[in-house]
């Protein structure tokens, strides 16, 4: 054999290797969409029949919507004060440039480094001598201690995209910090922090081990109560509920993949 | 809009890194309305000046006096000062105008006026039908001109200018060098510039510093530095310089005699010491001829090279081994030009033969 | 009035500049995450300290005891185990599709992204759906006539591994694409001109080249999946447990917080080392490391 048909051979296993690849990490997401439209109460693939029983279900029971609303409650406020903290951390870091910067950004990262679960357990006893154990604040606060690094990192790309030399002009033209930072540095940097803060509400709506320790039954968001219920029984009301939760992932997936496809477009004009 | 330029005066200023002394104490004043330039090689201090005049680097030690104000201490939001960075730093996602009209909306100026000052800005760097576009689709010289007319509008007590013509091509430079000065004239302002060009800043300016190693090493008219430069780097750094170091000085009829390491005597019309200084001599000092000429200093050399450039010949000498000098005349038709490898004899009056310190 | 002045120096004392303000701005997120982040973690590692039974008795029980001595050891090795599987998965499709471009770039990135905004409870439910006994792939098995009798996956190391690796592998793909699209392909083709191989080529140039992507692949996949909760606890069996599903279980049933914490302390310890070491390499490999 020679070289070049061994070569061509290796090229057609690498590109049939990679749609495999490629297909085992998609497939399994989706064989829950089919079961959901499915008119018995057992899995089974394809279904025997199409309804949908589940997802009328699903909204007659008072415990899922509660968890889906539970979810946004949590999720929006997450989203905004991950977003107020995690731009203040990054402008401090990248434009501060003092002594320290470095340790002080493995710090903020490092809540996205760590097993949640560490977090969890040393946060429940602190959130249970405040009595906010199982109360909206609490689990916002443990989801935006971990939302921080999301939002640090895509906005410190942000600031390090261009030159310190456009506050100091803005500063030096007789802006303040305050207009400086609404005026210039904000609008260099919207879509880093508009990114962040997609991340950080995705993230809050996925999150399980925090929610398991600081929500009570009435805070409950919908991961965990997906959790309880796949602990019991498999049954299509999870793969309706989980198709629910699919549709807003890739809801914001696809606003944050325009987002950044604008972005591309405006740096290379 | 004119003759309103601020004096400025540094008292032993200063600012340190850790241990790096960006900054010695420097201690300079710049006259009203004055064409101030800085010029060094980088790392010299020169932009520390400048962010330090700004305000966003804050000094180690020392006073900035503005028109008789201390402004040490004071954020630049407050100093009413103008600058125009390197890259220029136009704001990308605001109009030509929008960005000239910047400092006056955060001066809270009424909105009639400000687009009356923006449209006479714009009339005066004649791009008054840029004003609703972007910076992004203005060409280098165009933005350069917005920055300046952003730096100004507001009147300021000075303007900064951080290398403003480096990112231009050459022809370009040229060209913005002159309007850059009519820019000045017109509106009467006290520029403080810094590059690292000094052909661009002999161009421009009343006086020039050089700076070197965080201290300012000579202060002057461009005329003044390159014909008496008091050291060797400031020889060196402003155009071309034939060095010799020098062995010995001794006392002589019209000034002193110097005996250099290569062991020529060469006859200098400044009494000196030898201690710490060299011997600088302008390419354009020195002529070249095929026969020994009657003069104060004459060497005898062969051609190494000789080049010709618009405007000029340039010859490279050879002296004694490890020992070349340039010379350099102004190419006229006609001219005849010596071949590499002729012997020729290089000579310049004494008054050309200048002594500075040997740094 | 020069600048020993007393009244000067005060002035300097108070002069303003951008890094203080910066650090006024930085203040409040650090005050944020000291109350809620940094003392956590302290009360942890007190906690494991704590107990009527002594400073360090929760450690010695953790080390004396052979059953808390195997969680860690099949934390380790699953870890291990999901770690290479991923790489040696990752590599060839990464370094295809690192060569891609425009419209097929775009898409090979999207798949790969997918999963990336997919819960992992969901991914993870989505495995049991199919590892069931009468699940899809049984089914499919039997038909085919692979098998006669239904295959379990579940509650034992191959659902851990497939479903592991299905979660790690777009941290694994994502830095080694971007590794991989930073290697010039004249590289390849000057190796061909000066007559090396493609084997050669690859191991003398390609390989050593792609270890920036390698090493953070690794460094993430590796410190992810030592902490991993939700995959091996729905997964997993009750003989193979991994050291976050056992924290999570001495807290919710044996309610034995001392020795939880025990546990979680050392998880900790040994994710901030490997986060350390891996920042220190990769900063020396000239990649800038996971804080620039």
């Amino acid at each position: 054999m020679t070289w070049n048909s061994s070569g061509r051979l290796a090229r057609i296993f690498i590109v049939a290797f990679t749609v495999a690849v490629l297909i085992y990490l998609i497939m399994p997401t989706f064989v829950i969409v089919p079961m959901s439209f499915s008119s018995k109460s057992y899995l089974s693939f394809p279904p025997p029949g199409w309804s949908l029983q589940w997802y009328q279900t699903m909204t007659e029971r008072h415990d899922y919507p509660q968890a889906f609303w539970n979810s946004i409650k949590i999720g929006v406020p997450v989203a905004l004060l991950s977003t107020t903290l995690g731009t203040l951390a990054a402008l401090g870091v990248v434009r501060g440039r003092f002594f320290g910067a470095r340790p002080m950004s493995a710090i903020v990262i490092a809540p996205l480094m760590l097993p949640q679960i560490i977090l969890a357990i040393g946060l429940y006893p602190i959130m249970a001598k405040f009595g906010l154990a199982g109360s909206y604040p609490g689990v916002v606060i443990g989801h935006t201690v971990i939302c921080i690094p999301l939002v640090f990192i895509t906005v410190a790309a942000s600031l390090k995209n261009y030159h310190p030399a456009y506050e100091y002009a803005a500063m030096t033209l007789g802006a303040g910090w305050w207009s400086t930072f609404w005026h210039v540095t904000f609008p260099m940097i919207r879509v880093g922090v508009i990114v962040g803060g997609i991340l950080a509400f995705t993230f809050s709506f996925d999150e399980l081990i925090i929610a398991l320790f600081l929500t009570s039954p009435e805070t409950r968001t919908l991961p965990r109560l997906l959790w309880e219920d796949l602990r019991q029984y498999v049954t299509p009301i999870i793969a309706a509920a989980t198709t629910l939760v699919l549709c807003i992932s890739f809801i914001l997936f696809g606003a944050v993949a325009l987002l950044q496809r604008r972005l591309s477009k405006a740096s290379k004009s | 809009m004119s003759g309103q330029g601020a004096k400025i005066e540094y008292v032993d200023i200063s600012k340190r890194y850790g241990a790096v002394e960006a900054l010695r104490p420097t201690s300079l004043t710049i006259e009203a309305g004055e064409f101030f330039s800085i010029i060094g090689p980088s790392g010299s201090g020169k932009t520390t000046l400048l962010g330090v005049t700004a305000g966003y680097v804050p000094p180690t030690s020392g006073q900035i006096i503005i028109d008789g104000r201390n402004v040490v201490g004071e954020p630049p939001f407050q100093r009413n000062i103008g600058m125009v960075f390197q890259n220029y730093a136009l704001f990308p996602h605001m109009t030509v105008a929008e960005n000239i009209g910047f400092p006056l909306r955060m001066r809270k100026t009424p909105r009639a006026e400000i687009a009356e000052r923006v449209k006479k800005m714009l009339a005066l760097v004649q791009l008054e039908e840029m004003a609703s576009r972007k910076p992004g689709q203005l060409s280098g010289g165009q933005q350069q001109r917005i920055a300046l007319a952003r730096a100004a509008v507001y009147d300021p007590l000075m303007l900064l200018m951080d290398e403003p013509l480096s990112a231009l091509d050459k022809n370009l430079r040229e060209a913005m060098q002159d309007e850059v000065k009519q820019f000045q004239t017109v509106l009467g302002s006290t520029v403080l510039y810094v590059t690292h060009d000094q052909a661009e800043a002999a161009a421009m300016s009343d006086r020039i510093a050089i700076m070197n190693h965080g201290r300012i090493v000579q202060i002057g008219s461009p005329r003044d530095l390159y014909e008496h430069p008091v050291a060797r780097f400031v020889a060196s750094f402003l155009g071309e310089a034939n060095i010799f170091d020098i062995e010995s000085v001794t006392p002589h009829a019209s000034g002193s005699m110097i005996a250099t390491h290569h062991g020529f005597s060469l006859v200098c019309a400044a009494s000196g010491s030898h201690d710490g200084q060299c011997v600088c001599v302008r390419p354009e000092a020195v002529a070249l001829s095929a026969s020994r000429p009657e003069h104060d200093n004459v060497l005898e050399g062969k051609v190494v090279d000789a080049t010709y450039t618009a405007g000029s010949l340039r010859y490279r000498v050879e002296l004694a081994p490890d020992c070349i000098i340039t010379q350099r005349t102004p190419s006229v038709r006609g001219i005849e030009m010596f071949d590499t490898g002729a012997t020729v004899f290089a000579s310049w009056r004494a008054e050309d033969t200048l002594l500075v310190d040997d740094d | 009035m020069t600048s020993r002045d007393p009244a000067m120096r005060q002035a300097t004392g108070r002069i303003w500049s951008p890094a203080r303000g910066y650090f006024v701005i930085l203040s409040l997120p650090v005050i944020f995450l000291a109350v809620f982040f940094i003392w956590p973690l302290a009360g942890v590692i007190l906690r494991s300290f704590g107990g009527d039974e002594g400073i360090f008795f929760q450690y010695l029980t953790v080390f004396e005891r052979d059953s808390y001595l195997k969680v860690l050891g099949y934390t380790l090795q699953v870890a291990t185990t999901v770690t290479v599987l991923c790489l040696l998965i990752a590599y060839p499709v990464a370094a295809l599709v690192a060569r891609l471009q425009g419209s097929w770039l775009q898409l090979a990135f999207a798949l790969i992204l997918v999963p990336f905004w997919t819960s992992t409870v969901i991914r993870t439910y989505a495995w049991m759906v199919l590892f069931q006994r009468k699940g899809v792939i049984n089914d499919a098995l039997l038909n085919f006539g692979v098998i006669d009798a239904p295959l379990r996956f579940m509650h034992n190391n191959i659902g851990v591994h497939i479903g592991m690796v299905h979660i790690m592998l777009p941290f694994m793909l994502l830095p080694l694409i971007s590794a991989f699209r930073n290697i010039d392909p004249s590289y390849m083709r000057a190796a061909g001109v000066l007559g090396a191989n493609p084997i050669r080529a690859f191991w003398h140039v390609y390989l050593p080249l792609s270890m920036p992507g390698v090493s953070a692949g690794v460094a993430l996949v590796f410190i992810t999946s030592l902490g991993f909760f939700i995959t091996p606890a729905l997964l997993g069996g009750a003989k193979n447990m991994m050291l976050a599903v056992l924290i999570e279980q001495q807290v919710t049933i044996t309610v034995n917080w001392e020795l939880a914490s025990a546990l979680a302390s050392i998880l900790l310890i040994v994710t901030a080392c490997l986060y350390v070491v891996y920042d220190r390499v990769s900063r020396r490999a000239g990649g800038g490391g996971v804080l620039d």
